[in-house]
């Protein structure tokens, strides 16, 4: 609660008016005096203003600006403006004020803001660029990960280890969860219909058709992208901003080779697995529903998973498991390369990493879709 | 002051609240600062400025939205009257007209001025800056000596810098407290240019006359 503002004013006939103030003039008091500015000049017309501080006990810069202001409306209106009872080094504050810089014009304008045309114009250059970023990346990781073939050796094989449980270790027990809970709602949920039929049985074939054929890669692929390509977008984000990928650079090294490669092989040897995992983990969630909602043995649940995968459909889903590795982990990185700025870019690069990655990951699974219908 | 490693930032950070100390206490004005809850800190905080050494300005802001944001938040002030003050402490730190400018279009110097700007933007009664003129260049710095002594002169803020740079120190201190590494603690304390004459202790003598040990000439040939 701010302090209340002691003033007081009196007029003269002469028109003489005498602001008296008392106690601290400071940011506390400014808004409840600011007023006063413009309403003591309206309202007793002074023809000379003359302020008495004596009073005062503390005065900030805030209390010194409302000084300046009143004598600048004084000045304004050509009345003459005096203060007296303000001790010298509590006047020294007055001399901090800069009056021209109160009124001192911006010299940077504030951006205005885009029409529709502008802002559908700017969105079209932006989604262009993006995709020839994004093409002439994929290039150079390409060129590099031809190189670490060749030159096995030169590989951060430390790193690859360390990315590896970060993105399969350390992910495993939330695919394993959410494939789990997967396999239990899609048996739950298909078996309400087919037992209308008495084909019980064939919970376990769609269960284990759908996770290898379609889920098992895909939900995994999402999940590996919302935590490892973010998290690798993140990162190389921040080594940007702090000129960590510059010092690379200078030092001879390709930060693509430096950073990106481990994570690319790292993903490509992790994701496959998890997704293995996955269909593991909701196979599992589907037999609990087939043994305890559908009186169906282990062994005949079992028996009808394995009757049902095709070696075609699992070999499909680890190649689409494989891509999707790819592709999370290069547009995870090269986001973090297109970092400029600070937090908030990093900020920016990690959402755009998890968008661009699900994104892509949908529009390759349904060109894989098309693809294997034709092949089959 | 001290050198490098021997705890100067680690130690402002305690007192401004970041960190909290394994042992001892912190009195503020009186105040043990361990003994008080979340609200009595924030309300202590508040009259605390910091300047932090790569100046922390909100990069998303401009230097107007940095400077008026404790304002907003902490004050019932109108819009009007934050836009005067934004624009006084502007012209305090000799940066008027950069109000809508954003913390990566100025220079490093610029930034510890609109960085004191923002600490100072609920009058504190008492301002911490750590290392000041870290990263600038001599000219650049000995204008943001100057200025933080006329600041001081000016508000009869209490400000307490840490820093290793002599220049600043002989510009500016009344008082300098002097910290070492090995003896993990105070070593010397009072005025500057006393201390550097008169000090007893080598290790005092030594960092004011920028005197290298004899280990560190081994090998050089010098």
């Amino acid at each position: 609660m701010p302090d209340p503002v002691a003033y007081e004013i009196t007029t003269h006939d002469t028109g003489e008016t005498i602001l008296v103030l008392s106690g601290r003039l400071d940011l506390n008091r400014f808004g409840a005096l600011s007023p006063l500015i413009k309403s003591l000049f309206d309202s007793y017309k002074p023809s000379q203003l003359n302020v008495d501080m004596t009073g005062i006990n503390y005065i900030d810069s805030s209390g010194a600006l409302f000084i300046v202001k009143l004598e600048d409306e004084a000045m304004a209106r050509s009345v003459p403006f005096s203060i007296h009872g303000l001790s010298k080094e509590k006047m020294g504050i007055l001399d901090l004020i800069d009056r021209e810089a109160l009124d001192a014009p911006s010299l940077a304008t504030k951006e205005r803001a885009l029409n529709v045309v502008e802002q559908v114009g700017n969105a079209s250059i932006s989604a262009t660029r993006d995709i020839y970023d994004i093409v002439s990346f994929c290039g150079e990781l390409v060129y590099e990960l031809v190189r670490s073939a060749r030159h096995i050796r030169k590989v951060r094989w430390g790193d690859v280890v360390s990315y590896m449980k970060k993105v399969g270790v350390d992910g495993l027990p939330i695919v394993g969860l959410i494939s789990f809970l997967l396999g239990l709602i899609m048996a739950f949920m298909s078996s309400l219909q087919l037992k209308q039929f008495g084909a019980n049985i064939y919970v376990a074939s769609l269960v284990a058709v759908a996770m290898i054929r379609e889920l098992g890669p895909i939900m995994t692929a999402i999940i590996v992208a919302g935590r490892s390509g973010s998290a690798f977008a993140a990162e190389i984000g921040t080594m940007k901003v702090n000129e960590e990928v510059d010092a690379l650079t200078t030092m001879g090294f390709s930060p693509i080779r430096f950073l990106t490669i481990p994570k690319v092989i790292a993903s490509l040897l992790t994701v496959p697995v998890l997704t293995i995992f996955s269909i593991i983990f909701a196979i599992m969630g589907g037999l609990i529903v087939g043994v305890v909602g559908l009186n169906l043995t282990i062994f005949t649940y079992i028996q009808q998973t394995i009757k049902a995968i095709a070696i075609f459909d699992v070999v499909s889903g680890i190649i689409k498991s494989l891509v999707f590795a790819m592709t999370i982990s290069a547009i995870g990185c090269q986001r973090g390369f297109k970092v400029r700025g600070g937090a908030e870019a990093v900020g920016n690069a990690t959402t755009s990493a998890v968008v661009t990655s699900i994104f892509l990951i949908i529009v390759i699974d349904s060109a894989f879709a098309i693809i294997l219908h034709y092949i089959r | 002051m001290g050198g490098s490693g021997c705890g100067k930032s680690v130690l402002l950070k305690h007192v401004i609240g970041i960190e909290h100390p394994a042992k001892g206490r912190i009195w503020i004005n009186g105040v043990d600062t361990s003994l008080l809850d979340d609200v009595e800190l924030r309300d202590l905080h508040m009259g605390i400025g910091m300047l932090f050494q790569s100046s922390a300005l909100f990069g998303s802001m401009t230097i107007g939205e940095n400077i008026a944001l404790p304002l907003t938040e902490f004050t019932s002030l109108s819009g009007p009257d934050i836009e005067s003050i934004v624009k006084m402490k502007l012209g305090m730190v000799e940066l008027a007209g950069y109000d809508n400018h954003f913390p990566s279009e100025l220079s490093g110097g610029m930034k510890k001025r609109a960085g004191i700007a923002r600490a100072m933007a609920l009058e504190p009664a008492m301002l911490f800056l750590d290392e000041p003129s870290a990263g600038l260049d001599p000219v650049t710095s000995a204008g943001l000596d100057l200025l933080i002594g006329k600041l001081n002169e000016g508000t009869g803020t209490t400000m307490v810098i840490v820093t290793h740079e002599l220049e600043t120190i002989f510009n500016i201190a009344h008082r300098v407290i002097m910290l070492d590494k090995d003896a993990k603690g105070i070593i010397a304390e009072g005025d500057p240019r006393k201390l550097k004459t008169d000090s007893d202790d080598r290790r005092v003598t030594d960092f004011f006359n920028r005197r290298v040990t004899d280990k560190m000439y081994k090998g050089t040939g010098l």
